[in-house]
C-alpha cells in the first residue's frame, strides 16, 4: 500500500501537467454543477423576494400579472389608472397597516420615474425583509426632490446634490423649468429599485399642471409658487398595501375586487411572484443541462487522458509484475491515479465554489447557503459515484492487458 | 548439482487456439547452470518465460522450480514466488522511467520480503553493485530516463540480481546494444552471477553470444509442438 501510494505519486509527478488539466476540469465541473444549483436556488428566492411584507397590490387593470409586471418591475404597458380617491378609501380600511400610492409613467434618461411618497422608503422589503437604504443621502423633505436607484446613480454618474429634469412620458421632452435635486441616493439592491428614479407624486401632479392633451402650456407658474399650490392628485397608477395581520389577506382581497365606485384588482405578489417564476424554468433546465455537459466532458478528458498513458505504461506493468507485482497491483496503480485526478478535482472545485460564493455574497445583496443542502450532497455523491466509476475503467483495461502481456510486452 | 528447475510433459495452448504452442517432454535444469537458449520469434519462448516465471500455468503437466511445482499454486503465491526467485532481464526499456536508479533497484524489493531480508544494507547493496556494474555512484539519484540504453540495461541486471535471486532469466538483454557494449555487459553480467551463483537462463537469437555458456539448446529441440 505504501509503496503503491509512492509509485502513484512519482508517476503523477512525471505527468504534472496532464494530472493538473484533469484536476482542473474535474473542479470547474463540481463548480458549476453546484454553483448553478446554487445560482438557481437564490436567484429563485432573490426573484420572489423581489417585494417582501407587502401583502396586497392593487391596480385597476384586469390583469394581476399586469399589475404585477407594471408596478413591481415597471414593466408592461401603462395600467389604466385608479382614482386617488379609491386610494385614500382603501387606506381608510381598519384591516389596513399602511398605503402607498404609485404613479409611474415619466422618464429619466430612459429609466422609470416612480412617484410615490416618503412612505415607499419606509414599507419596501426585498430579499429576506430587507428594507431600501440610502448609500448616500435621505428620503424626500422638499418638495422637488428626487431619490435615485443605485444603478441610476452609477451610469449617470450622479450624486447627491445634483439637478435633474424628468421627461414628460416616454417622450424625450423633458420638464424643463423645473428643476429636481437629488437628496438621496439608494443602496444596490438587485431589485428594478436600482433602476428607477423616485419623486415625490405630489410633485409629479404638479408638473403636469402645465400639460395639457399632450402639449405643454407655459402657464408662467414659478417653481416657488407651484410647490405651494398643493396640488391633490386624482389618478395614480395603483397601490402597495401591508396588513395588520397577513390571516385576513383573502378577504381584504375580496373586500377590494368588491370595492363599489371602481372596477380594482387585487394582486398577492407572493403569489403572482411564485407563477411567474415557473415561467423561466426551462431557462433553468437549459443552464443545468450544460453544466453536466461540462461534467461529462471532464470525465472524458480525465479517461482520455488516462488511456493516452495506457500503452506506454504496459512495459511499466510488465517490469512491476516481473518484480513480483500482482494484476491486482496493476489494477490498483491505475485507480488509485484516477481516484487521486478526482478527489482532489472535488476537493479544488468545492473550495473553489465556496470562495466564489463567498465574493459574491460579499459583492451582493443576495442571500446565499454556503453549505450544501441535501439535493445538492446528493448531486455531489453522484458526481464521485460516477467519477470513481469512470475511474475503474482505464484500471481494468491495464489489468486486464497486463494478464495478456503478462513480462513479455510485443508492442 | 542440484536440480533447480525440473519441467515435464508440459503443454500449454492458448485459450483462443486450438494448437498447443508449448509441448516440452522434459527439461532439466542444473543450480548455478548458465544456459543459453537459442529461439527464433514465434518459436513459443516468451510463452515459455511467462509459464516459467508463472504469469501463465500449463494445460498440462508440472513446472517444478527450487522443489516445488508452481503450476499447483494460486496466483499471488505465484507472484511471490516470481518476486522471491527471479530477476528478469529484458531486452530494453527495463526501467521505470520516472523513477531514479535507486528507487528502481530497490523496487526488487519493495514486491519481495525475502529479496529484502537476504540484504542488510540497501543502499550499501545498490552501491555494491553499481560500481561491480561499473556505474557511476552519482547515478543512483538520476531519473531512469535520463540513462544511455547501455547504462539502463546494466542497471537491470543491478536490479535483476539484488537479494540474491536464484534464477536470472534475461531476454535478449543485448539486442538494444552496440558490439562493445554487448561485450561487456556479457562480462558484467557473468562475473556478478558467478558471484551470487545464481542460475542464468539467458534467451537470444545471437548465436555469437553462446561461447559464454555451459549448456547451450536451440528452444525448438526442447519445444516439440512446433515441430
Amino acid at each position: 500500500m505504501r509503496e503503491l501510494l509512492y509509485l502513484t505519486y512519482k508517476s503523477i509527478l512525471n505527468r504534472k501537467l496532464t494530472f493538473l488539466l484533469s484536476v482542473f476540469s474535474i473542479a470547474i465541473s463540481v463548480v458549476l454543477l453546484l454553483g448553478v444549483d446554487k445560482a438557481i436556488k437564490s436567484s429563485k428566492s432573490h426573484f420572489i423576494n423581489t417585494i417582501n411584507e407587502t401583502d396586497i397590490v392593487v391596480g385597476s387593470s384586469n390583469g394581476s400579472l399586469d399589475i404585477l409586471l407594471n408596478l413591481v418591475f415597471h414593466l408592461s404597458d401603462p395600467l389604466k389608472e385608479m382614482s386617488y380617491k379609491s386610494f385614500e378609501d382603501i387606506k381608510a380600511f381598519d384591516e389596513i397597516k399602511w398605503a402607498v400610492p404609485l404613479s409611474l409613467g415619466d422618464k429619466f434618461h430612459g429609466f422609470d420615474v416612480v412617484s410615490t411618497n416618503e412612505e415607499y422608503f419606509k414599507y419596501y422589503r426585498y430579499s429576506s425583509s430587507k428594507s431600501l437604504e440610502f448609500e448616500r443621502g435621505k428620503g424626500f423633505e422638499e418638495f422637488y426632490d428626487v431619490v435615485l436607484g443605485s444603478k441610476i446613480a452609477k451610469k449617470l454618474k450622479m450624486k447627491v446634490g445634483d439637478i435633474v429634469h424628468i421627461s414628460h412620458g416616454s417622450h424625450h421632452h423633458e420638464h424643463k423649468n423645473r428643476d429636481f435635486k437629488v437628496v438621496g441616493i439608494l443602496n444596490q439592491t438587485l431589485t428594478p429599485n436600482d433602476e428607477t428614479l423616485f419623486m415625490q407624486l405630489k410633485a409629479d401632479e404638479a408638473i403636469h399642471l402645465e400639460w395639457q392633451s399632450g402639449h405643454f402650456v407655459d402657464m408662467g407658474i414659478s417653481s416657488e409658487k407651484l410647490s405651494h399650490m398643493n396640488i391633490k392628485p386624482k389618478h395614480i397608477s395603483g397601490m402597495f398595501l401591508g396588513l395588520k395581520s397577513r390571516e385576513i389577506i383573502l378577504s381584504v382581497e375580496e373586500k377590494i375586487e368588491n370595492y363599489k365606485d371602481e372596477n380594482l384588482k387585487a394582486v398577492i405578489p407572493a403569489k403572482a411572484l411564485s407563477k411567474l417564476y415557473k415561467l423561466m424554468k426551462n431557462m433553468q433546465d437549459i443552464l443545468m443541462l450544460i453544466s453536466l455537459a461540462v461534467f461529462i466532458t471532464a470525465i472524458f478528458t480525465m479517461l482520455s487522458s488516462m488511456y493516452s498513458t495506457l500503452n506506454e505504461r504496459r512495459r511499466e506493468m510488465a517490469i512491476f509484475r516481473s518484480l513480483g507485482a500482482g494484476v491486482n497491483v496493476i489494477f490498483w496503480l491505475f485507480a488509485m491515479e484516477a481516484l487521486l485526478i478526482v478527489i482532489s478535482g472535488i476537493i479544488f472545485g468545492l473550495i473553489t465554489l465556496e470562495i466564489a460564493l463567498y465574493v459574491i455574497s460579499v459583492n451582493f445583496p443576495f442571500e446565499i447557503m454556503f453549505i450544501l443542502d441535501t439535493y445538492e450532497l446528493f448531486m455531489l455523491l453522484v458526481i464521485i459515484g460516477v467519477a470513481l466509476i469512470a475511474s475503474l475503467f482505464p484500471a481494468f483495461s491495464s489489468y486486464k492487458s497486463s494478464l495478456q502481456d503478462g513480462l513479455m510486452v510485443k508492442m | 548439482m542440484n536440480n533447480i528447475i525440473n519441467i515435464n510433459s508440459c503443454k500449454f495452448k492458448y485459450a483462443n487456439s486450438n494448437k498447443n504452442i508449448i509441448d516440452i517432454k522434459s527439461l532439466t535444469i542444473k543450480s548455478g547452470e548458465h544456459i543459453f537458449l537459442r529461439g527464433k520469434s514465434g518459436s513459443g519462448k516468451s510463452t515459455f518465460l511467462n509459464l516459467l516465471s508463472g504469469v501463465l500455468s500449463p494445460n498440462r503437466g508440472a513446472i517444478e522450480i527450487l522443489s516445488k511445482d508452481i503450476s499447483l499454486m494460486n496466483s499471488s503465491q505465484k507472484d511471490r514466488f516470481r518476486g522471491d526467485n527471479f530477476g528478469t532481464i529484458f531486452q530494453q526499456l527495463n526501467l521505470i522511467p520516472y523513477l531514479s536508479v535507486e528507487e528502481n533497484i530497490s523496487l526488487a524489493c519493495e514486491f519481495s520480503k525475502q529479496k529484502s531480508h537476504n540484504i542488510v544494507n540497501l543502499t550499501v547493496e545498490i552501491e555494491t553493485l553499481l560500481s561491480a556494474l561499473e556505474l557511476p555512484l552519482e547515478f543512483k539519484s538520476k531519473k531512469a530516463m535520463t540513462l544511455s540504453v547501455g547504462e539502463q540495461q546494466r542497471v537491470a541486471v543491478a536490479r535483476a540480481l539484488i537479494g540474491k535471486p536464484k534464477i536470472i532469466i534475461a531476454d535478449e538483454p543485448t539486442s538494444a546494444l552496440d558490439s562493445d557494449s554487448k561485450e561487456k555487459f556479457m562480462q558484467l553480467l557473468f562475473k556478478q552471477v558467478e558471484l551470487q551463483g545464481s542460475t542464468l537462463i539467458f534467451v537470444s537469437h545471437d548465436i555469437g553470444l553462446a561461447s559464454y555458456f555451459n549448456s547451450v539448446y536451440d528452444f525448438s529441440e526442447i519445444n516439440e509442438a512446433l515441430v
